[in-house]
This record gives structure tokens, sequence and C-alpha cells, in this order.
């Protein structure tokens, strides 16, 4: 394969579309790897990741669009000939392989010369941190291990991008932690071209360089962490990506473009609005937890600030942090957290108290 | 693993050793009849003799036995090498006829096994076939009814495959022969050669087909036995039951040993 370029992207999908029957599984999606960069598909399960993934691959041949891999396409292309490394959620290890067999496979079938395979399996289990481990076989290890072989049988081949189909998800917490680490560390050090899917919106944010946040088929926003966090695109990118509080509201005036004025019981504040919304027409208000703070009730107002009143029902104690459920009048649960500072009180249970944030942590979405 | 203590587990143990006595103890009386002295099946056996063993591993009779042998393996060899793709095809694929095929090549295991003999005899005849009776017919015959053997347990197999290897090689540059010969045979394995021993005992031990599709001097040694038995159940033919008993056991002892089909009957003892 020739060299990149340094304009071109690694991998570039574009226009990708699959359909199964009557249901689209991808529909219509495009994105660019940049050499070296990490990019995470995050979605909730049937969203397409796992399909875009599985076309990337070539396991699955779209219906339209092209996939191009250093700006060569390679939609004609069989699996066994697009050079590019799949870990697989449950590493689909040769279990009739010792972890040294798996690891030089790859070179193996490119016919990589014996010393050569011999040396390379070596240095990648030493990168993986399994160096003398290669007469062991898979089911000898643990399932930690096993994850850093088929990691290893992935790298080996050096390909073009890295695939990563949840790699993490049959581990328990505290070994998924240290995996996310390791696998970051070793694909900033590598520099390697990674696409990672998964439906844990946490690890997205630790890992990725950008996550494209994909819902029914399609790309819903891509950005980097900051950006799917602070100024979610839609409403479900809102909800998905970590807590979110909405409630509901009005919108009385479209001001400037890209935000409006909402309404919410007797007073108006300025909030961003990154879908169109019609005026006066109802829009739910979101706000995250660590945003928001609590006052007891009927204190004067900051014209900037929204003001919620509503009651306390349950306090979860949680170390650095003190969360307060807020019931509102309408029924709804907000969530406020209180840094555990010794200073700010958290209220008491059954407290009438009033949810305040200011208008530019708020973002308007319209109701669907 | 937990010790085997407790009521139940006696009542398991009492219940496996009824089994096995009822089972061995019919081939312990036949083995013993053999060594009489007299040319009567009485048990316990008067006095004791070589002679019905002689008899026994007579041409007479050892010729037959080879037949079943040769006839046995190959059929082995030929339902097992035909069960693979059918197997492959009804596993990984779905296409217009599927059910069809399904039905066909599990069906012998429905019919009663004299039906099909019949048929194919009848089958034979009315082709002008008739000149294939003796090894050859056998031989379809025999195939026909222990491709179901085959196709099952090497479906089964293929389906107890761990997810996803197969695309694994695939995307570390292995071709579609590759992937086959390298990753699912071998893993596969076990299967096969279950299907295999199978389909030798079936061919080994039938003889409801053997009976319409044998000719004189190509007979498997169950017909042998069947036509012989004519003459009552003399100490011979105790000694031929023997060997004829012989002959598996030491064939799925050997393949147990080499190549483990007890891993695919009972649980892999390598994967997962």
């Amino acid at each position: 394969m020739e060299r990149a370029t340094v304009d071109e992207p690694a991998v570039a999908v574009s226009g990708v579309r699959k359909t199964y029957g009557e249901v689209a599984a991808v529909d219509g999606i495009d994105f660019e790897v940049r050499p070296g960069e990490f990019l995470t598909l995050l979605g909730p399960s049937g969203c397409g990741k796992t399909t875009t993934l599985n076309i990337i691959a070539g396991f699955i041949q779209p219906d339209r669009g092209s996939i191009r891999l250093n700006g060569q396409s390679v939609e004609a292309l069989p699996p066994f000939r697009r050079d590019i490394g799949l870990v697989f959620q449950d590493y689909a290890l040769f279990p009739h392989m010792s972890v040294g067999q798996n690891v030089a496979f790859g070179l193996r079938m490119r016919g990589v010369p014996k010393p050569e395979i011999a040396q390379r399996v070596e240095e990648a289990l030493e990168l993986v941190r399994l160096g003398g481990r290669a007469e062991r076989k898979p089911t000898e290890l643990s399932g930690g291990q096993r994850q850093r072989v088929a990691l290893a049988r992935a790298l080996v081949i050096r390909p073009t991008v890295l695939l990563l189909d949840e790699p993490l998800s049959n581990l328990d917490l505290k070994l998924r932690e240290e995996m996310r680490l390791e696998i970051t560390t070793l694909q900033r050090r590598l520099g390697i071209t990674t696409v990672l899917v998964t439906h844990d919106q946490g690890e997205a944010l630790v890992v990725s360089d950008r996550i494209a946040v994909m819902r029914n088929g399609r790309i819903e926003q891509l950005g980097n962490a900051e950006a799917v966090y602070e100024r979610p695109a839609t409403h479900f990118v809102a909800e998905f990506i970590g807590t979110m509080n909405f409630v509901r509201g009005q919108a009385m005036r479209v001001s400037a473009e890209g935000s409006c004025i909402v309404g919410f019981d007797d007073h108006g504040v300025a909030v961003a609005a990154p879908q169109p919304v019609a005026g006066s027409r109802e829009v739910e208000i979101a706000f995250r937890p660590e945003r928001a703070a609590l006052r007891t009730a009927g204190a004067a107002r900051e014209p900037t600030q929204l003001a919620v009143p509503g009651t306390v029902r349950r306090r979860v104690y949680l170390g650095t942090l003190v969360q307060s459920h807020v019931e509102t009048v309408h029924g709804r649960t907000i969530i406020v957290e209180t840094v555990n500072d010794g200073i700010r009180q958290p209220p008491n249970i059954g407290e009438a108290v009033e949810v305040i944030v200011k208008g530019s942590d708020c973002i308007a979405y319209p109701v669907s | 693993m937990r010790r085997a203590v407790g009521l139940p587990w006696q009542m398991l143990r009492g219940a496996v050793a009824l089994t096995y006595l009822f089972i061995f103890t019919p081939i312990v009386i036949t083995a013993l009849v053999s060594f009489n002295s007299i040319n009567q099946s009485k048990f316990p056996p008067v006095g004791f003799s070589m002679r019905w063993w002689d008899d026994a591993l007579s041409e007479r009779w050892l010729q037959p036995l080879w037949f079943s042998v040769q006839l046995a393996t190959l059929t082995a060899v030929i339902a097992t090498l035909l069960g693979l793709p059918l197997a492959f095809g009804l596993t990984r694929y779905k296409f217009p006829g599927r059910n069809i095929l399904v039905a066909l090549s599990l069906g012998p295991l429905a019919l009663p096994a004299l039906v099909t003999g019949i048929g194919i005899l009848q089958f034979f005849q009315t082709a002008g076939l008739a000149a294939l009776f003796g090894f050859p017919a056998l031989l379809i015959g025999h195939v026909v009814i222990c491709l179901p053997f085959s196709v099952r347990t090497i479906a089964i197999s293929l389906r107890a495959m761990p997810a996803k290897v197969e695309q694994a090689a695939a995307n570390l540059g292995a071709r579609p022969a590759r992937v086959f010969l390298e990753i699912t045979l071998p893993l596969i394995r076990s299967g096969l050669f279950a299907g295999a021993i199978f389909c030798f005992i079936q061919s080994f031990t039938d003889y409801s087909v053997s009976l319409f599709l044998s000719r004189a001097g190509m007979q498997p040694i169950s017909i042998a036995i069947l036509s012989y038995i004519d003459y009552g159940f003399t100490p011979t033919l105790a000694a031929v039951a023997v060997l004829t008993l012989v002959v598996p056991l030491v064939l799925i002892a050997a393949v147990q040993h080499f190549f483990g089909i007890g891993d695919f009957l009972y649980g892999a003892r390598d994967s997962g």
C-alpha cells in the first residue's frame, strides 16, 4: 500500500448505507479518520456502529458509499486484502494455536520469512507485556491477557488502521480501566490510526481524540470529548453522554443563529439552540448536574438565571460530590451535584428548594 | 468438581452398574459359550476347547469380516467427504431448497433401513444396474444410511466452533481456502472423526440394507452370520460374534487414543 500523503485521511467513509430488508442499519454516514487519530463510534446497541466497523473491515458489503484507506478505495477488496487490524469483542483467538502461533498467523499469511516472524512476534508480545508467554494456549490465559494477545495479533501486521470492536466489554471494571489506559498509551506510542466501537460513553470520553455519536444508523454528532459533552448537538446526544437534566420550557423568541430566548414559568433566559427551534413552541431545556446549584425557595433570581422550584427527594453521597435529586412541580427529577467541600451544605430531604442554572449553561432542543 | 457422595450419587452408581451388567452379561456369556467342547451353545460351557475358534478364524469367516472392514472404512470416508460440504452448506448458508436438502440428508435416519434397502434394490433393478450388486451397491446403500450421521455430527461441531475465528483469520490476511484448512478444519476435527466412527459402526453392524444388496462372495460379516444362523447358534457363531465385536472396539479405542473423539461427545477439552 502506498504511503499516505500528509493531508490524506487514513480512513474515509463517505455516503455509506446498508439496509436489511426495510431497516437501514447504516443510513448514509460520512466521516474521516486522520492518520494517528483515535476515533470512537459511540452509540446504543443497534445504532449501526458495529455494522460500520464490519463494513470497513470488509465483512459486510455496503449498498452504497465508499471506503478509502490512505486514499485507496477498498470496497472491492475482500477482507483478507484490506490490511486492517481488528480486535474482536470476544477476542476470537484461535483455540488450537498457542499464543505465539496466534500472533504469528497474520505474518505467516503475508509470507514474512520465518526468522522475521519469530522476532516480530516476540516484539509484539513484549509490547503488550506478554513476553515469554508465546508457548501458552489461549485457554490458559486470563481475560485481560487474552485481550492483549488479540491486540498483539492485530498490531503485529502493522495495519493501516486498528479497529477495536467493544474490546473491553468482557472485562471487569478494574481491568477495564487498566486496559483502557494501556490501549490509549499504546495507541499514542505507536501513532496508529484507531477506530473504536463502544456503547460505553465514559470509555469514549477518556480514550478518544474524536467521538462520533451514532443513532439509528446516522451520526448525530462528531466532535471531541469536550464538544459532545459541553455542546451536544441533539437531544439524543445530550441524553446519551453523561448525566443531563431536562425541563420543559417554551421558545419565546429565536434571537441570533444558534440561540433563543426560552421561557420557563414566569421568566425567560437566553440559551443555546444547536437545532432550529420555532418561536412559541415547546422546547426541552438541558443542563448538567454540576452546572446547577440549589438555594432556598423564594430568593431573588439573577436575570440570566433559570430557576426551577422543587422539593429534595433523595441525597446520594458520592464522596467528592453529593447529589441532590429534586422533584419539580411538573414531576420531573433534576439531579444537582454539590462539591463536598465542607462549605456548601446540601439541603435536607423534603426541603423546598430552587434549582438555579445560568442560561449560558443551558441548551434548548425542539420537542420531538 | 464436587465430591461424589450422598444418596443420589449412590443411586446413580447403582443405575450405571446395572446398565453395564445388562450390556456386558450377554457378551460375556457369548464369549464363554465359544469355548464349549461340544457342538452346542451350552452355558456354562461343557469342557474347554479352541476348535470353534479355529473354525471362526478360517477363510470362511475372515473373508466376510475383512469385506465388512473394507466396506465400513470406505463408507465412513465417503460419507464424511460428502457430509462435510453438506453440513457446511446447511449450517452456513440460506438458499432455496435448503429444507429439501435437510430432509434428504436426514431422511434415511427416519426411514426403517429395511425400506431403504428395498428401495435401493428396486432402483438398481429397474435402472438396469444389477451388475452393481455386491460391493458397489453395498457401498452406495451404506453411504445413504450413514450420511445423516456424518452430516449431523459435522454440523454440530461447525455450530460449536468459537464465533468469529474465521473472520479473524480472514482479517489477518488468510484467503478462504487457508481459513478452511488452518482454522475451520482443525476446530471441527473431533466432530469429523466422531462422524466417521458413527458411520463405520453403522455400516459394520448393518444387515437390513446389506440383505438386499449383497451377492455370493461379496457378503458383509453380518449377512454371513445371518445366513449361518439357519444351522442354529453354534459355538462357532459365538466365536465369530466375539470377533465382530472386537473390530469396532479396537477402532474406537485407536481413534479415541489418537484423535480424541471424546472431546466431541462429552465437551471439548481445549476450547473456550
